[in-house]
């Protein structure tokens, strides 16, 4: 196994291999299982506070619901992130848009559940926190980059 | 991909500029809204399902409680009492003299309630619509069956004990006694039961006018059997705006998300809805004593509105401007003058439930500190039976106020700090109010005085403990203890020597609720004495068996059957547990002769000598000729409760 020397010729040069397809591709897989991880164990989380009936979360039934969404949110937004590092570079060949499509996506996904898990915590009773502000804000982000997917994937 | 980019960048901001917006525009527009007073009387109902969907854990603790399901329709999940088709035949006679039988069924999903004569011919038969009560008692209601009548509702006057689950008259829950008609409680629920038991009642009398008419007519009027009505309710049962007043403004106004986090983060005070523990001391307990603290309309003559549009009342106002609380000073109508008075001792403490608001605004810690319901009572949080959590249960109620006293408590009670006469509540709340086939604790904060209560013939927290003794040692032991301020009773208010027992002379002398109470309290554990040293109350309670009282007979029972998971007197289980304290006469006699005779025969060799001042003989039987006077002492007193 010979490696290949830093600077060499045939080697891209590193802003450009950022933006290809490859390493696009594999930040997104790496966010989405990362994702994926994370909020499973929430959900193993939340399940333990059933178990352990922590009042905390079992007694305000907006939390409950608010956590119950970040682990939701978090686990298939982490999917689509993993839909999105393997189907990418088949779907779209514009690197730019394709890299601005995969981040515009990560930042949504990972502000959605955000929103979600924040505005659960220091609650109103009938309102979340003023973190819930995310929610909408990582919604309309992840949309766009899906957008641009779909717009990528026509051109 | 510059126009995408802008549009990103504008989303991640828009957090931000979300945020200082409200920021901004929400004191500006909203900041007058919730500086002026809201006049919750102009309010409409909304309902508590409208409050769930901001308040949900709010709701949920609420949604748990016997408030919630204080009446409800009748449905089979709502229905506790057993409609198997069973007679029931109880120890009271129709206006004409005889037994009724009452049979309770169900057909599918509908109940109902008929009543036979003695020879099976059936007298009526009523389809239970409602129901009323929860926790110990259920209640039915039937609806009028003739349709100009309006919409009336009446009580019949058989209900379900929960906790015994068995079928009880009204007459055996309330402290009638045997004479009276089957058909006393019959009570019309749109101008009774209504007023405290739902939420914005709104009875609806539509022939007043008629009624007037009537009258001027020279026609004989009975406004209490006559009336008719059409009601309406925000909501049956007790719900979330009882207490917080009319919410559908608030509801209104809060479907701004502007005005709900100005609210959340500012932690200002919504003025349009009430809190009862941002309230001042007066008005917080003045919202339980809507309720719980029974009241005639003041002026008398709002009556007339309250039958019609329901009380002027909203929680957070001031409740005497509408209402006049019932006191011992109240006067009562013409035909009972004494009606009122009677539903408290003499020195004025309410005896009976429902008068807890009287109770508590006698009390010196509310008199003098801050003390309101909600110390104590949690209406989201704790046991539903009371409404208390585990910790208001102990001293610790009152450390916050009395933490030297609280810490140090043998030094103050001089009773072992495990004993129950170092529980704060059983000295300064001692169990002498009569409610609900049970015996509750005064809401009248106050200290013991054996001499005072005594005078005016009141159960006394040291001899309702202390049972073989009397008012004169508990002031010798109070001076003794607690200093010279205790002076001894000139003489007990029911006439009875103060040198006998308290709990003798008030099953012997004392009116319908003072051997309520001492028969009740004759079957605590608590006690310093050992069960050999209560022998002494066999005899007292078989006598109380035999009250014409149902309800003192109902607590002798329960008394004996106490003493006798500890005595074990052979076959007197089986015999108390076949007394039924309403049944007719003829049938109590024979359980009654043989529970003498089991007593009798029961041996006495183990157990020490009564005593003094107990009437009772050397051989445990009492001494009728030597009691007599006492028992000539006994007043029948009818006490009406007002429910």
């Amino acid at each position: 196994m010979s490696k290949k020397k830093k600077g060499t010729p045939s080697e891209a040069p590193p802003a450009a291999a950022e933006s290809s397809p490859d390493a696009v591709s594999r930040s997104s897989l790496v966010l989405g299982w990362t994702m994926i991880g994370v909020f499973l164990a929430l959900g193993l989380v939340l399940e333990s506070f059933h178990l352990v009936k922590l009042p905390f979360y079992l007694d305000l039934r907006l939390r409950r619901e608010l956590w119950t969404l970040a682990h939701a949110h978090g686990t298939l937004l982490g999917a689509v992130n993993v839909l999105l590092g393997l189907s990418a570079a088949r779907l779209v060949h514009d690197p730019v848009r394709l890299r601005l499509a995969a981040r515009l996506l990560g930042a949504g996904s990972l502000l959605v559940p955000s929103g979600f898990l924040l505005g659960g915590l220091w609650q109103a009773e009938g309102d979340p926190s003023l973190f819930i502000v995310l929610v909408p804000a990582g919604a309309l982000l992840a949309l766009l980059g899906v957008g641009l997917v779909i717009a990528g994937s026509r051109s | 991909m510059k126009k995408v980019r802008l549009a990103a960048a504008l989303i991640a901001a828009l957090p931000v500029v979300l945020v200082a917006a409200a920021y901004q525009l929400g004191p500006r527009l909203y900041g007058e809204d919730l500086e002026t007073a809201f006049p919750h009387r102009e309010a409409d109902w909304t309902g508590s399902t409208t409050c769930e969907s901001c308040h949900p854990d709010h709701w949920a603790s609420w949604h748990r409680t016997f408030h919630r399901s204080m009446t409800q329709e009748a449905t089979p999940e709502t229905v506790v009492g057993a409609f198997d088709g069973r007679k029931l035949t109880f120890g009271f006679e129709n206006a004409q003299g005889k037994l009724v039988t009452a049979r309770p069924y169900r057909e599918g999903d509908r109940f109902f309630m008929e009543y036979l004569t003695s020879s099976g011919q059936s007298l009526s038969r009523l389809e239970i619509v409602r129901t009323v009560g929860s926790r110990r008692y259920q209640q039915y209601l039937v609806k009028s069956a003739v349709p100009e009548s309006g919409d009336n509702y009446y009580r019949i006057p058989v209900l379900w004990h929960i906790g015994e689950e068995r079928w009880i008259h009204l007459n055996g829950a309330f402290l009638g006694h045997d004479g009276e008609p089957y058909d006393q409680h019959v009570a019309t629920w749109n101008q009774n039961c209504i007023f405290c038991h739902n939420t914005g009642p709104e009875p609806g009398w539509i022939n007043r006018q008629d009624l007037i008419d009537r009258a001027r007519r020279g026609e004989a009027v009975n406004s209490a059997t006559d009336s008719r009505f059409v009601s309406n309710v925000a909501e049956l049962g007790i719900s979330c705006e009882t207490c917080h007043a009319p919410a559908g403004e608030h509801a209104r106004r809060n479907r701004n998300p502007l005005r709900r986090y100005l609210l959340h983060l500012t932690g200002r005070d919504d003025p349009s809805i009430v809190h009862p523990d941002k309230l001042s001391k007066e008005r917080s307990v003045e919202v339980c004593g809507q309720c719980h603290g029974q009241r005639l309309p003041d002026p008398p003559d709002t009556v007339v509105e309250w039958m019609d549009d329901g009380p002027i009342y909203r929680a957070g106002e001031t409740l005497t401007a509408s209402v006049a609380p019932v006191t011992r000073e109240t006067p009562g109508p013409a035909n009972q003058p004494d009606m009122f008075s009677l539903r408290f001792w003499e020195d004025g403490t309410p005896r009976l439930t429902a008068y807890e608001y009287q109770g508590i605004v006698m009390s010196p810690c509310y008199q003098k500190g801050e003390l309101t319901c909600i110390s104590c009572h949690s209406m989201h949080g704790g046991d539903v039976f009371g409404q208390i959590t585990d910790d208001m249960r102990t001293n610790r109620a009152c450390e916050s106020c009395h933490r030297e006293l609280v810490e140090n408590v043998k030094a103050h009670t001089h009773h072992g700090p495990e004993s129950s006469g170092s529980l704060c509540y059983e000295c300064h709340m001692p169990r002498m109010i009569y409610g609900v086939l049970e015996i509750h604790r005064t809401h009248r904060i106050h200290n013991p005085d054996p001499a005072a209560d005594a005078e005016a013939a009141r159960p006394d927290a040291c001899t309702t403990c202390h049972l073989d003794k009397s008012a004169v040692w508990a002031a010798e032991k109070s001076r003794e203890l607690w200093g010279e301020a205790y002076r001894s009773p000139a003489e007990r208010g029911d006439g009875a020597p103060a040198d006998v027992p308290s709990t003798v002379a008030a099953l012997f002398a004392g009116d319908p609720v003072q051997r309520a109470v001492a028969a009740r309290l004759a079957g605590r554990r608590d006690t310093p004495l050992e069960i050999e040293k209560r022998a002494f109350l066999w005899p007292l309670l078989l006598q109380g068996l035999q009250d014409r009282y149902p309800t003192i007979r109902w607590f002798s029972r329960l008394s004996l059957l106490s003493l006798q998971e500890e005595m074990r007197v052979p076959g007197i289980t089986e015999a108390l547990e076949r007394f039924d304290y309403i049944a007719p006469a003829p049938q109590r006699d024979v359980v009654v002769a043989e529970l003498l005779e089991l007593w009798r025969r029961h041996s006495k060799e183990t157990l020490p000598p009564p005593p003094a001042r107990t009437f009772i003989a050397a051989d445990y039987r009492l001494d009728r000729a030597e009691a007599e006077p006492l028992l000539a002492l006994q007043n029948d007193k009818l006490i009406h409760i007002g429910e």
